[in-house]
């Protein structure tokens, strides 16, 4: 009898533990939601927790259900807000959350030095660090001339294309970039044929990155910077940014933000600044990512693979005003995935 | 059944319609159906010739048994990601390695309730039945059903649960199944309400299922049980040498014939232990030698800049205080049947359901100041853990009559033997079931205090490299660690204190 009460005693005293340690730990620190990759990112807020002393406590999204999740649990907590700082990987997700009026306008010395076309004009959000979308081709199995994949006939087997979930992440901008180009009738019926024609619907970007690497998929829909992940482990693949029927192309900005009824501000300004900084956009573009600057950086220090993306960054469809079609393709979508 | 399992099919995303919850849910089920069935017809011949085992042949063997079980799904599908890459254009061969994988990992719960909970009557009766019965095939079916006692009911049912709600292995490797469009639903903005709405058929299965198991079990008890079965029950008053004897006994040590076709004693010797080592490779030892492999030039790297090591802390706590938190109750409801049924219950429905409603909880007003704190994580996990806790608890902690002597004497040696390091061993295996849990812990981990392989499974999405592996490496090494350490502590007190 003893020794199960100290049994109970000893899981009371864990459980206090646990919670006094997270406490201590977290009570003070900056919450900060996180939807980019922890690879990339951790470096950049572990070091701004360095330089200004600010405890950082970061929650990150899952990469099957990247941004989402994170800009899903923002509403939920919107009466009683956890978060101070929101670094979206993408960009409509946090044009959703302005919508809503979650997000705290704030204009800083980051805020000045990006252009207009990526930033609210009140400052409830910054864009920096861009990446493309792009098709990722098995240059073993197709060759070196890139596939035009949107213009596949129907009825094509499509069983060796692979792309994400468009639930999530920068796949659900490439949807809704079609929703708007195309409308949401076409769109529809591209979704549903590709369906029938076997395409290959996978979990994210990494997967499909992954599947087209080791040739299992010969093409596919993912971003720069899994192509690049690709082509640093030394695969048979080569890329072509997608482009729209306009000429124009998906160039998608990481953004961030501060929530509304932050509980700390002076700390949550510092590090957006710090983001927006041209140094945090250097250390992205010259990350294995090579994420694309949006504010000006001495292009000296540019790595080429940057340097050759920034024409085609440049031909970016206007995202900021898409966030109706977003709302429409998101609706459809999730009565298509969990009806 | 089958209709629907069939209609399920060809209504996959990969096909040109939305799959409803259920279609996915008859998916699911077949799934089940296609693992648990196995698990019951092979659980019997195996769970008695685990049992005949003796000395070390009886630890290897068990070992085997279990490793599969125990291998965290993260280990195999990252050790396995080029080859279930490989089967992704193959809709079947990739449904194939996700079923094999999870029969693989879910027979030894099968075996292992086969010999906690053995027939009631003996082989030798079934045998002198055979000799004496009635032709009707029917009449020896029905009697063949009843002598197998509950064993097959709760260990089928046990296994199809286990099966059917399986999340991880499926996120992992891109399954469709019921968990995956809760999840998704969830993820994607859903009300609670409306998400556990959605997972009304499923749960409508899983109680149906449990309903069955509780059923058949009060059935199996029917027959009036012979000596053999009261004493492996432990309701015999002979004693017994010691609490880790044979339970399964009542068997023969080693079946002369597999139903009614008679096989060579050399086939009936190798086959069991060919499909132990054939599992244990597949599913622990293959991922674990591909990874480790891989790993050797990450350490390095890894030493140089270790990032690991808040996560690392966070899922060892989280492990202690579930594991301390399930052997508790678990000590409770072994004395009270009814309250270990309520207690082992919601944790069969599985991780994702088991999360979704704690995490309803702690959205209420009344609880809310406790969320996103570690409490409703540490909950989760704990309710995850009563139904292996009462297990273990029912398959080690009885007790018999050698403890009850040893207490009498008293004798500290014994009673460590008896009564101390088995349940030592408990808390063990229920740390590492705790600390190897993803599913419960992305959904409920605290800001800031993510368990390790919550981080590891994001990660694990980039594809294999050196860095990584050496993370999978440290954080499967951490809970061997931590139980070797504490295993060193624990011997040293007791031969400080002549156990």
């Amino acid at each position: 009898m003893r020794k199960n009460v100290a049994l109970i005693a000893l899981a009371a005293l864990l459980l206090l533990g646990v919670s006094w340690w997270w406490h201590r730990a977290h009570g003070g620190a900056l919450v900060v939601y996180c939807a980019h990759d922890a690879i990339y990112a951790d470096s950049i807020l572990h070091d701004f927790e360095k330089r200004s002393g600010i405890p950082v406590a970061i929650r990150y999204d899952t990469e099957a259900t990247k941004s989402l999740g994170l800009t899903e649990l923002l509403i939920r907590e919107k009466d009683a807000p956890r978060c101070d700082v929101f670094w979206n990987n993408e960009l409509l997700g946090t044009t959703d959350l302005q919508d809503r009026g979650i997000l705290q306008p704030y204009q800083g010395s980051g805020y000045a030095r990006i252009p207009a076309a990526f930033k609210a004009p009140d400052g409830s959000w910054t864009g920096f660090a861009a990446r493309m979308r792009v098709i990722i081709y098995n240059t073993q199995k197709i060759g070196s001339t890139p596939p035009n994949l949107t213009m596949l006939l129907p009825g094509t087997d499509l069983s060796r294309i692979a792309l994400a979930k468009p639930l999530y992440g920068t796949t659900l901008t490439h949807y809704v970039v079609l929703w708007h180009e195309w409308g949401g009738d076409k769109l529809r019926a591209w979704h549903r044929q590709w369906r029938t024609d076997r395409v290959k619907e996978l979990d994210g970007n990494a997967a499909v990155k992954d599947a087209v690497a080791e040739g299992a998929c010969y093409a596919g829909f993912v971003d720069t910077d899994d192509y690049f992940e690709a082509k640093d482990d030394g695969r048979p693949v080569a890329m072509q940014p997608v482009e729209l029927d306009d000429g124009k192309t998906i160039c998608i900005p990481n953004t961030v933000a501060i929530i509304r009824g932050s509980r700390h501000s002076g700390a949550a300004r510092k590090l957006v600044d710090f983001l927006l900084s041209e140094e945090t956009e250097l250390a992205l573009a010259n990350s294995k990512s090579r994420q694309i600057p949006l504010g000006p950086v001495p292009q000296d220090q540019l790595q080429a693979d940057v340097r050759e993306l920034k024409p085609w960054a440049d031909k970016g469809v206007d995202l900021t005003a898409l966030g109706p079609a977003r709302a429409e393709c998101l609706a459809w979508l999730k009565t298509w995935y969990t009806p | 059944m089958t209709h629907s399992i069939l209609l399920a099919w060809s209504l996959s995303p990969n096909g040109s319609g939305p799959m409803g919850i259920g279609a996915q849910t008859a998916l699911a089920l077949g799934r089940a159906l296609l693992i648990a069935l196995p698990a019951v017809l092979g659980s019997g011949p195996m769970s008695r010739w685990v049992a005949s085992r003796r000395g070390r042949s009886r630890v290897l063997a068990w070992m085997l048994l279990v490793a599969p079980f125990f291998t965290p799904s993260l280990l195999v599908s990252y050790g396995m990601v080029r080859f279930a890459i490989a089967l992704i254009v193959s809709t079947w061969g990739h449904e194939a390695l996700y079923v094999g994988v999870l029969a693989l990992k879910l027979f030894p719960v099968a075996v292992v309730l086969r010999v906690l909970l053995p027939p009631p009557l003996s082989a030798e009766s079934r045998h002198a039945y055979r000799l004496v019965a009635a032709a009707s095939r029917w009449s020896r079916a029905g009697f063949h059903l009843r002598a197998a006692g509950h064993g097959p009911w709760v260990a089928g049912g046990l296994v199809f649960l286990v099966a059917f709600a399986d999340f991880e292995l499926a996120s992992l490797w891109s399954v469709k199944t019921w968990t995956m469009a809760v999840f998704d639903a969830q993820i994607g903005g859903l009300a609670l309400g409306e998400t556990l709405r959605l997972a009304a058929w499923p749960f409508g299965v899983q109680l149906a299922v449990l309903a069955a198991v509780v059923f058949g079990s009060r059935r199996g008890r029917d027959p009036a049980p012979p000596a053999s079965w009261a004493a492996s029950e432990g309701r015999d008053d002979r004693p017994q040498s010691s609490s880790r004897a044979p339970r399964g006994k009542i068997g023969p040590p080693l079946p002369a014939r597999w139903g009614r076709y008679a096989l060579p004693r050399t086939v009936i010797r190798i086959v069991p232990w060919l499909y132990l080592g054939a599992s244990a490779m597949l599913v622990t030892v293959a991922p674990l030698a591909i990874v480790a492999g891989q790993a050797a030039a990450g350490v390095p790297r890894l030493l140089e800049n270790f990032v690991l090591g808040h996560e690392l802390g966070a899922s060892v706590l989280f492990a202690l205080t579930a594991a301390a938190a399930a052997s508790a109750l678990a000590v409770i409801g072994r004395k009270f049947h009814g309250l270990a049924l309520l207690l082992s219950a919601p944790g069969l429905f599985g991780a994702l359901t088991v999360a979704l409603i704690v995490l309803a909880l702690f959205q209420t007003p009344v609880l809310r100041g406790a969320y996103d704190t570690p409490i409703p994580l540490a909950l989760a996990l704990t309710i995850l853990l009563l139904p292996l806790a009462l297990l273990l608890g029912a398959l080690w902690l009885r007790p018999t009559p050698a403890l009850h002597i040893a207490r009498q004497i008293p004798s500290p040696r014994l009673i460590w033997e008896l009564e101390t390091e088995p349940r030592a061993i408990a808390c063990g295996i229920l740390f590492c079931w705790a600390y190897f849990d993803f599913t419960a812990s992305s959904i409920l981990a605290p800001t800031g205090f993510t368990p390790v392989f919550v981080r590891l499974h994001n990660l694990a999405h980039y594809g294999q490299t050196a860095v990584l592996s050496a993370m999978m490496i440290a954080a499967i090494a951490t809970p061997v660690v931590v139980l070797l350490l504490t295993g060193t502590a624990l011997r040293l007190y007791a031969r400080g204190h002549g156990r």
